[in-house]
């Protein structure tokens, strides 16, 4: 992995960014988990990805189940859970990773030498083999209430 | 007198929570404008009068710079403040912003403070016409 962009680095840009947007209590979580466990369980996913180059390329992802998607949009729109809809989700869960992605690189590229792309919505199904085998260091994974979100970076060597 | 605000993002939930803040900051409002991307905003202020334009830069089709670039060509356009609110917070981008005159740089995340800051500076620099690029503001990064 880059040595500037770092899982601490990762770790501090999704406190920041969940507690001042999305008002969300949360801790990192020191369990052992792995991806794996994630594409095992039996929930819908929503999961985004944002690509990025500079002096390296790769990606940022993050990966929510459902229930959290509904937290985190409801949180930052400033409505019921109830109210929220599949649109309204996908869209706060990329403009999550946006800002998430952006923070990571407000820590050390001062000359703006990483560019973010667009962040999209992928399945995690057709992705789970790309994101399992090309990740290149830890997945971080964060507590929220009940739920965990798990969000990471793949390095392009 | 209540401003018209034009809110530009790709992200349609940023653009409800910018809009949520401004309100909420007690700003006189009379109408919300909102556009995708800058292609999209080129067209909503071919057609309306704009006080102020909030930007997010990274968008397809035509991002936050090259829209600010457009306005500064024309006459009109020109007149008025841009605020860009973006993930980018790098010394180049603040300095590309401040050469293309941007009013104001907020980083995402921001706090509801950071809006009404650059707001209230904004709105009381048309009052009395000047600009102060160097100053250093609370909650904005110019």
């Amino acid at each position: 992995m880059d040595k500037k962009i770092t899982v601490e680095n990762l770790r501090e840009a999704i406190f920041d960014v969940l507690k001042t947007m999305f008002f969300e209590p949360l801790q990192a979580v020191e369990k052992d988990i792995t991806l794996l466990d994630w594409f095992s369980r039996k929930q819908a996913l929503f999961a985004a990805k944002l690509t990025f180059s500079g002096p390296k390329n790769g990606f940022f992802y993050m990966i929510v189940p459902e229930s959290v998607a509904t937290e985190i949009t409801a949180n930052f729109l400033g409505i019921d859970e109830s109210e929220t809809d599949t649109e309204q989700k996908i869209d706060t869960i990329k403009e999550a990773l946006n800002m998430i992605g952006g923070r990571v690189f407000s820590f050390f590229d001062r000359e703006g030498e990483y560019k973010l792309n667009i962040p999209e919505l992928i399945s995690v199904e057709a992705h789970k083999h790309e994101i399992l085998k090309k990740i290149n260091g830890k997945t971080v994974f964060i507590e929220l209430t009940d739920n965990r979100l798990a969000a990471g970076v793949r390095i392009d060597t | 007198m209540a401003f018209t605000v034009l809110i530009v993002d790709d992200s349609s939930s940023m653009r409800a929570v910018i809009k949520k803040t401004i309100k909420v900051s007690g700003f006189n409002v009379g109408q919300f404008l909102a556009a995708e991307d800058g292609r999209d905003a080129m067209k909503v202020l071919s057609a309306e009068w704009v006080d102020l334009v909030l930007t997010d830069i990274n968008m397809p089709n035509m991002n936050g710079m090259e829209l600010i670039k457009k306005m500064k060509e024309d006459e009109i356009l020109k007149t008025i403040p841009v605020v860009i609110v973006t993930t980018e917070g790098s010394e180049k981008v603040k300095k590309q912003s401040m050469d293309l005159g941007a009013s104001a740089l907020i980083k995402k995340p921001f706090r509801p403070e950071d809006i009404r800051n650059a707001l209230n500076r904004i709105m009381g620099e048309n009052e009395d016409g000047q600009k102060d690029y160097g100053r250093e503001l609370e909650g904005s990064d110019f």
